[in-house]
C-alpha cells in the first residue's frame, strides 16, 4: 500500500469503517512507515480530544414541555379523519362533511 | 286526511331514527378518533421524543445559537409528527435528525449564512500554522472551550459531520442518509473536517503562546 492510499483511507480506518482486508493492509503499512504511523497517532489523539472535550448540548426541560404542548395543540386542531385504517370511509356519502362537522362539535351536549 | 298525516308522522319517526343513528355514529366516531389521535401521539412520543437531546445538540451546533436551535427543534418535531404516518423504519433517531438538519439549513439560509460550504472559510483561513507541533495542539485541545471555539469556526457541513460521528456515534451509512450525500463522500468529508479542526486548533494555540 502506498502512503497516498493509506492517507486516503486513514479516517475510514480510524472509524472502523473499512473491510477487514483493507484494514489489515493499512496496519501492515503503519508498521512499515514511520510517517504514516505518526499521522495515525496524531489523528487518533485528535479524535479522542473531540470525543472528550466537545460539549454536548442537552435539550433544556422547557423545550421538551414546549414541544409536548405544541404536539397536543396540533392533534386538537387536526381535522377529523373520515377514513378507517383499512381505507373505507367512516361516513356514509350523503352524511359527509357538513353534518359530521356539526354533530362532531355540538352534538355531544344534548345526547 | 288521516292517512297523509300518519305517513308524515311515520316519515318523521323514520327521520328521527336515522338522525339519532347518525348522531350516535358520529359521536362514537369522534370518540374513536380521539382515541386514535391520542394513540398516534403516544406512539410518536415513545419513538421520537427520546431523541430530543440529539436533535437539540445537532441544531445547536449547526445554528450556534440557543434560541434558534430551540425554535428549529420545535418546528422539526411538529414536521416529524405530521409526517409520522410515513415513517416505517426502525431508526427513529436518524429519521428525526434528517428533519432537524433540513430545518436547520432552511433557517441558516434564511439568515443568509455564508458558511454552508467550505469555500469561504478555506479562503479566509489559509493555514500557516503547520509549524505548531501536533502534540502541542492535542494537549491543549483537551480543553472544551478551545474545541468549542475551533468547532464554531468550521463550516456547517463540517460541524454537522463531526457532531454526527463523534457525539452520536453514527455509522457512515447513517451519516450519508442524514446529510444526503453519497456514502463514499462521508469518509473524505470527515477527513477534511478533522484536518480543518486541527488547523484551527493550531491557530488558536499559537495565538495563545
Amino acid at each position: 500500500m502506498t502512503c497516498e492510499r493509506a492517507t486516503d483511507l486513514m479516517d475510514g480506518y480510524l472509524d472502523g469503517e473499512l473491510d477487514p482486508i483493507t484494514s489489515q493492509a493499512i496496519e501492515q503499512h503503519l508498521r512499515d512507515c514511520g510517517n504514516c504511523d505518526q499521522r495515525y497517532t496524531a489523528n487518533h489523539k485528535l479524535i479522542h480530544a473531540i470525543r472528550t472535550a466537545m460539549p454536548y448540548y442537552k435539550a433544556p426541560l422547557e423545550l421538551r414541555e414546549r414541544i409536548q404542548s405544541s404536539l397536543r395543540a396540533e392533534i386538537a386542531e387536526r381535522p377529523a379523519r373520515n377514513v378507517a385504517p383499512d381505507g373505507r370511509s367512516l361516513i356514509a356519502k350523503k352524511e359527509r362533511e357538513p353534518r359530521s362537522v356539526v354533530f362532531g362539535t355540538h352534538g355531544i351536549g344534548w345526547l | 286526511m288521516a292517512l297523509p298525516a300518519k305517513t308524515e308522522h311515520a316519515s318523521e319517526t323514520e327521520d328521527f331514527e336515522s338522525h339519532r343513528k347518525t348522531v350516535k355514529f358520529v359521536v362514537l366516531k369522534t370518540h374513536e378518533e380521539d382515541r386514535a389521535r391520542k394513540a398516534d401521539l403516544a406512539s410518536f412520543e415513545a419513538v421520537i421524543l427520546p431523541h430530543l437531546d440529539a436533535a437539540h445538540n445537532l441544531a445547536r451546533w449547526l445554528l450556534r445559537n440557543e434560541q434558534d436551535a430551540q425554535d428549529v427543534v420545535q418546528e422539526a418535531y411538529l414536521r416529524a409528527f405530521k409526517a409520522f404516518d410515513g415513517f416505517h423504519g426502525s431508526n427513529g433517531r436518524a429519521w428525526l435528525l434528517t428533519i432537524v438538519r433540513n430545518t436547520s439549513y432552511t433557517m441558516l439560509r434564511k439568515k443568509q449564512a455564508v458558511d454552508l460550504t467550505t469555500t469561504f472559510d478555506e479562503e479566509l483561513h489559509t493555514s500557516g500554522h503547520e509549524s505548531v507541533s501536533p502534540a502541542t495542539v492535542l494537549e491543549q485541545s483537551e480543553n472544551t472551550a478551545l474545541i468549542k471555539e475551533a468547532m464554531d469556526e468550521l463550516p456547517a457541513e463540517f460541524r454537522e459531520i463531526l457532531t454526527l460521528r463523534h457525539q452520536e456515534g453514527l455509522s457512515y451509512k447513517e451519516i450519508a442518509e442524514i446529510a444526503q450525500i453519497p456514502p463514499g463522500t462521508v469518509m473524505s468529508r470527515l477527513a477534511r473536517a478533522r484536518a480543518k479542526l486541527k488547523e484551527y486548533l493550531a491557530a488558536y494555540t499559537s495565538k495563545e503562546m
